[in-house]
């Protein structure tokens, strides 16, 4: 016995050996994919010792004097620089859209001093709602602002608008919806349009100018913020070289003449695009097309002192219209911006006269606010956060103390009256000093943020390929690992990657790059060469084997290896795999999914078909006489009882359950003609007058009681369910209360949400509370005394049970026994042997009843609509099980076809993910599965954390748990298959020769054996799956949809693959379990 | 003399069939591609319930002059008639509403475009079902020989597995394009699966055509 376990903790230890291959090459990728960044939430505030504070005089502001009381900005999506810039080359006016701006033109030339141009460049991805963002808060964008509110995306960090509102400005709003859901309720007025429809040029921009004049007319605002579509639409539409960009050009124009004709004093007007687009009218990537936007500042005052050349037109980033409006209307810069200010648009002063040196001091005090409230920022993001470079840090801070020390020393002594020689020259100094930290400061934070870690990902990537190869390579072992030898080459496989794996820890988590990371893509893909050789050779070997001791079952393994339907599986595997790389099968993935899975279930009835087929030849010739006798009746028992007329019920109802998903799916926002689900809106939301609310509150029950009801009748007929132990005490008792308390949490739920929230909070809490609580009580108890069997006491004879049963039931249930009769086992015992219940079903009733746990918690957090979708995810398993069961039956003792049935498992896995309302988007994660018996007052966040979890990745935590069922439903004689007709008649079983799962235990390593192959098989479809989700998420890196599609494609594959594994592992020491624990009890059955 | 005779009237089948068989495969790919996007009444993207209806009475009438040329050759095989036929038309509507069942359940939609479904499921049933509902008629172990442990004989049974299975798989390709999101006409349910099948069946002929010239040369080859 201690063999056996420790044959088991070995297999496990392998896995886990695999699995850290596995996280660790997850890790690598993250950490050069996903740009994080933490943000803070922290605001400016006026109060700062570095600015002064008081509110100053007429003009107000502080940090510096407002020098204008209010800003209108005219976002124009997608304005090109060359869109705005003049061109008085002849020839190019052929082109549609240029000098369809003249209106910018003429203010340039006519009021230099009032105008300005500038070349706008946007930072990739240049979608709108990423550069909203930059334009707001002036920060660097990144996928994962991780922050307070990660659901939606309103802005959490601070932006100029919030500091606008903070101190009671009006900010009014026109335009694209956009915004509103950017910063909801912000808005004095608002006026959205929607923003989906590309073919539509005209209704945003006609919606706007409706209302535009006489709300700019009313004064009742500071800031203005207007968002035409009409040019970005016209672009997706034609392209930028269509006539009618021209006319949508020459319509801005206008509007540019009416507004800055109806500006009046102390108003500064703000054009600009958001970002630029491309030849054929696209925007996203990062292409100079693309990046290069305009901006076009137009003041009624004048607005700078130094005036502008014409055709000289200076380039600034986006984020550096952040400070630059902030400064100018007199607010605080915004806590996390990086944006540096435009110096020109400070150097005038309208009340002291002109001069150089004041000129330059304005723009060295902008710089240095600018200068102070950046590094104020990055002080307090090292705070949170490891990711900047520590030295470069410290240096960069150094310099600006220098600089801060010599500017005071200057103005000291300016305000002293003493002399100081070449003053403009010393402030034009500390000006490029501000200018070149700040500009540092930007550099080290794109670095960091915006920039892929190349290096990193091909690394990750290349340590999943070595534990691909690794798992191809265990696999491959396995018929050896079955008989309990370990080949040789499997100390050197081991080795070598051993070798690898510390390498790349080392290399990522202690050493800088360079030559070392050479290294290790030098032994990575040495690696890879000698496991390929290493695989071969062992299927050499095996082959080699296999070929010398030509026993039957060998020869079908072999010819299963090659045989038509391993070859359409792979071709599956290779079809979803190359689905990641297309961003409209990652957005249709749920039909797809879908697809699949059928496809995969026809392949495995029809294998059935053929399997039983082949026997009835292969016995036709013997059975001739018998046959002709009997086959020719057509007796309607015979029909139903048929295998293949089964196999065909089966099939179609494993079908009809995974189509009716399809009632249960949330839409993503990329998916056209979608509705979301039904099920989906929560029970209060219903109405109760049409009785949809009734109607559903009862289905949902009804379905939960025959999800319970399920285990519990075939545990009961397995006759697992007898006697008093806890764990048949819990199945009895525990799960109706359970049930019990799920429906009446769901009623709970479902009332009113003002009566809800006058309740108190432990009655809101109490009932999903019992329900965790007991669910886990359920468990331990389970862990504890693992095996549901009985054992019939001695001294009564075996048909006087001490509980009541009717009579009919008795028979029923010891019809079902199994009679343990071993000579080694019981050469002492008495001459009759002991009666044992449910040992045929020893491991199958603990996955069982593992299995209705966890779908119960599941329910519960996945909420009342979600049930049915869980029950049917037990239909399909139930069936398809049934399925392979009786292909098990028609080809006797050959060995399942361990992949296509992993394959259609996993299939299963990902119909049920979308089946059960989830998507691989984040905005579609379930948060209020956190507070199902919970008050949201959490103390950590690992609890909400792990019940998200368990929401979202619900059905790979379900069908995981149900996995080794695949293994062990053939042996422990399903219902249907147990019907179908046996038609290899000669060897009739009789009841007392089935034994039931309890057959693996018999051999020593088969049951661990292929419960490895099963695991292998899982973890190998589940790495390739994250293998093509990395590589489609690297290569489409710049891609326009990276952020909404490819990345948390990736990382939901990822998450969820390591859920399965972990649940897997779980699930393992659970056999592991219950297998020690029944060798331990038949030592002492034999010991009695 | 017997054996002669009957080693003659094989290969005198096989080439028959083999001659048919090639020139249905160039009918079809002639008729497949040559309307392709013309506007025209054979033309699957503008047409398509047209289109798939004339292409019914295509394969069901390739499909007959394959078999006829069969059973002309050989006087043995008869069947009665009208009762023989009726069983065919018996299964044949039984089948029909199969495949369409089937197709909803990989995905069709189930309210919208019922019509489209209904006629690819008609199709399907044609080029899926038919040949072998010509060669074995109702036998359901012959169905299984041929079909489920894929051991054709040579002549019209090599057709019939090919056809069908071709065409069933050509079906169940078409599907890939539908997501995509190329805005093109074709993409539209059931176009793609349409040409997929008609793709399929064609070269189900084809292929058919190259294993029955591989049978008849070696069948020339042993008999020197």
């Amino acid at each position: 016995m201690v063999a056996t376990m420790g044959f088991g903790i070995k297999i496990l230890g392998i896995i886990c050996y695999l699995l850290l291959f596995y996280i660790a090459s997850v890790l690598i990728f993250t950490k050069g994919f996903l740009l994080k960044r933490v943000a803070i939430d922290s605001n400016s505030s006026c109060n700062v010792d570095f600015a002064r504070t008081e509110e100053h005089g007429e003009t107000g502001g502080c940090w510096m004097h407002a020098t204008h009381q209010r800003a209108i900005v005219v976002i124009i999506d997608a304005l090109k620089f060359e869109f705005m810039v003049h061109h008085s080359d002849i020839m190019k006016n052929k082109l549609s859209y240029i000098n369809k701006l003249p209106e910018i033109h003429n203010l340039l030339t006519q009021k230099p001093k009032h105008a300005l141009l500038y070349k706008f460049i946007a930072d990739p991805p240049t979608t709108t709602l990423q550069r909203l963002k930059g334009i707001t808060t002036g920060s660097l964008p990144t996928f994962v602002d991780a922050g307070s509110n990660f659901g939606s995306s309103e802005i959490a960090e601070d932006n100029f608008l919030d500091q606008l509102i903070r101190r009671g400005k009006k900010v009014k709003f026109l335009g694209d919806d956009t915004w509103l859901g950017l910063f909801p309720g912000r808005f004095s007025t608002a006026f959205p349009f929607p923003s989906f429809n590309v073919h539509d040029l005209h209704t945003v921009d006609n919606g706007i100018l409706q209302h535009l004049y006489t709300e700019l007319k009313k004064k009742d605002w500071t800031l203005t913020i207007v968002h035409f579509l009409g040019v970005d639409h016209c672009g997706h539409r034609y392209g930028p070289l269509h006539p009618a960009i021209g006319d949508k050009l020459s319509q801005m124009n206008q509007v540019i003449g009416n507004i800055t004709a109806l500006m009046e004093k102390g108003t500064v007007l703000f054009v600009l695009g958001d970002h630029g687009m491309t030849a054929t009218g696209d925007h996203g990537g990062d292409s100079q097309d693309e990046v290069e936007a305009g901006l076009f500042v137009y003041g009624v005052d004048q607005i700078t002192a130094s005036g502008q050349k014409h055709g000289d037109y200076r380039t600034i980033s986006q984020i550096d219209f952040v400070p630059t409006i902030s400064l100018l209307l007199g607010l605080p810069i915004p806590f996390s911006n990086l944006g540096q200010v435009v110096p020109e648009l400070f150097d005038h002063c309208s009340w002291s006269k002109e001069s150089h040196i004041k000129q330059v001091y304005h723009r060295v005090q902008a710089l240095r606010l600018n200068a102070l409230q950046i590094s104020h920022y990055i002080d307090s993001y090292m705070k949170i956060s490891r990711d900047l470079p520590e030295e470069l840090y410290t240096e960069l801070q150094l310099s600006l103390s220098l600089t801060e020390d010599d500017l005071q020393k200057l103005v000291t002594k300016l305000s002293s009256h003493a002399e100081v020689e070449e003053v403009h020259l010393k402030f034009h100094s500390l000006e490029k000093r501000y200018i070149t930290y700040i500009q540092s400061v930007q550099g080290m934070c794109r670095d960091v943020w915006a920039k892929f870690d190349l290096g990193a990902m091909t690394l990750g990537i290349l340590t999943l390929l070595v534990a691909i190869l690794l798992t191809v390579y265990c696999i491959k072992i396995s018929p050896l690992i079955c008989e309990g030898k370990f080949p040789g080459s499997a100390i050197v496989v081991f080795i070598t990657s051993f070798v690898y794996i510390v390498h790349i820890i080392v290399q990522v988590s202690f050493l800088e790059r360079g030559m070392v990371l050479f290294m290790a893509f030098i032994l990575g893909l040495v690696d890879l060469v000698f496991l390929g050789i290493t695989i071969q050779k062992a299927q050499g070997d095996s082959k080699g084997e296999e070929l010398k001791n030509l026993t039957k079952r060998s020869y079908f393994e072999l010819s299963q290896t090659f045989s038509f339907e391993n070859w359409f599986n792979l071709f599956v595997i290779v079809l979803s795999m190359a689905g990641y790389f297309s961003n409209s099968f990652v957005v249709y993935d749920t039909s797809i999914s879908v697809f699949l899975t059928q496809t995969l279930i026809l392949m495995v009835s029809f294998k059935t078909v053929k399997e039983h087929f082949r026997t009835v030849k292969e016995t036709h010739k013997e059975m001739h006489a018998k046959k002709a006798r009997t086959s020719n009746k057509l007796r309607f028992s015979n029909i139903v009882q048929h295998p293949v007329f089964l196999t065909l019920c089966l099939t179609f109802f494993c079908s009809f359950c995974i189509c009716l998903t399809k009632n249960f799916q949330a839409c993503r926002e990329e998916q056209v003609n979608c509705i979301n689900s039904r099920f989906l809106e929560r029970l209060v939301n219903l109405s109760s007058n049409t009785g949809e609310k009734n109607i559903r509150y009862f289905f949902s029950i009804v379905c939960l009681c025959i999800l319970v009801l399920i285990p519990y009748l075939l545990l009961k007929h397995y006759g697992n369910l007898n006697g008093t132990s806890l764990p048949v005490l819990c199945m009895k008792y525990a799960m109706p209360l359970l049930l019990v308390c799920c429906a009446l949490h769901w009623a709970v739920q479902g009332l009113p949400q003002n009566v809800l929230d006058s309740m108190p909070v432990w009655q809101q809490i109490v009932l999903p509370r019992i329900v965790h609580v007991s669910c886990i009580f359920s468990l331990l108890v389970f862990l504890i005394q693992p095996l549901l069997v009985y054992i019939l006491p001695q001294n009564h004879k075996s048909l006087s049970l001490p509980y009541g049963q009717s009579s009919e039931h008795l028979m029923h249930t010891v019809y079902r026994h199994i009679k343990v009769n071993w000579q080694d086992y019981f050469s002492n015992s008495k001459d009759k042997p002991p009666v044992v219940f449910g040992l045929g079903t020893v491991y199958t009733s603990g996955v069982l009843y593992i299995g209705t746990l966890v779908s119960l918690l599941l329910c519960l957090l996945l909420g009342d609509g979600m049930t049915p979708s869980v029950l049917l995810g037990w239909f399909s398993v139930m069936s398809f099980l049934e399925i392979i069961s009786i292909q098990m039956k028609a080809t006797q003792d050959a060995r399942l076809n361990m992949l296509s049935a992993v394959l259609t498992f996993h299939l299963m896995t990902s119909v049920f993910f979308y089946g059960t309302g989830h998507q691989a988007t984040i905005p579609s994660i379930r948060w209020e599965a956190a507070f199902v018996g919970f008050h949201g007052d959490f103390t950590n966040n690992i609890v909400p954390a792990i019940l998200i979890l368990f929401n979202t990745f619900a059905a790979q935590v379900l069908f995981t748990v149900l996995t080794p069922l695949i293994l062990l439903w053939p042996y422990s004689k399903g219902i249907f298959s147990g019907i179908s007709l046996n038609n290899k008649s000669g060897k009739n079983e009789t009841e007392s020769e089935w034994k039931g799962d309890f057959v693996l235990f018999e051999n020593e390593h088969k049951l661990k054996g292929t419960m490895m192959e099963l695991m292998m098989y899982i973890i190998l479809i589940n790495e390739l799956q994250v293998l093509s989700a990395m590589c489609a998420a690297s290569l489409h890196r710049r891609h326009l949809m990276v952020w909404k599609i490819f990345a948390p494609r990736f990382v939901f594959q990822a998450v969820s693959s390591s859920i399965t594994f972990v649940t897997l592992l779980l699930v393992y020491l659970l056999i592991l379990k219950i297998d020690s624990q029944l060798g331990k009890w038949l030592t002492k059955l034999c010991t009695k | 003399m017997t054996d002669e005779k009957t080693y003659y009237t094989a290969r005198k089948v096989l080439k028959r069939t083999l001659a048919w068989t090639l020139f249905c495969s160039l009918a079809s790919l002639i008729l497949l591609f040559i309307p392709f996007n013309s506007g025209t009444i054979l033309d699957l993207v503008s047409n398509c319930l047209v289109a798939t209806k004339i292409w019914i009475l295509v394969i069901l009438i390739q499909i007959c002059f394959i078999c006829k040329s069969v059973t002309q050759s050989l006087p043995s095989k008869q069947h009665s008639k009208v009762g023989s036929l009726l069983k065919y038309v018996a299964v044949f509507l039984a089948i029909v509403p199969v495949f369409y069942v089937i197709t909803i359940l990989f995905g069709a939609p189930l309210t919208e475009s019922r019509a489209e479904t209904f006629h690819f499921a008609l199709l399907l049933s044609v080029a899926g079902t038919f040949p072998g509902l010509m060669t074995c008629g109702v036998n359901l172990n012959e169905w299984s020989r041929i079909f489920v442990l894929s051991s054709p004989e040579n002549g019209v049974e090599v057709v019939a597995y090919w056809v069908s299975l071709c065409s069933i798989f050509g079906a169940w390709l078409g599907a890939f394009p539908i997501p995509l999101d190329w805005d093109r006409p074709w993409q539209v349910w059931p176009v793609s699966c349409v040409l997929g099948t008609l793709c399929g069946y064609t070269i189900g002929l084809m292929l058919s055509s190259v294993h029955l010239f591989i049978s008849y040369y070696k069948m020339v080859r042993q008999k020197r």
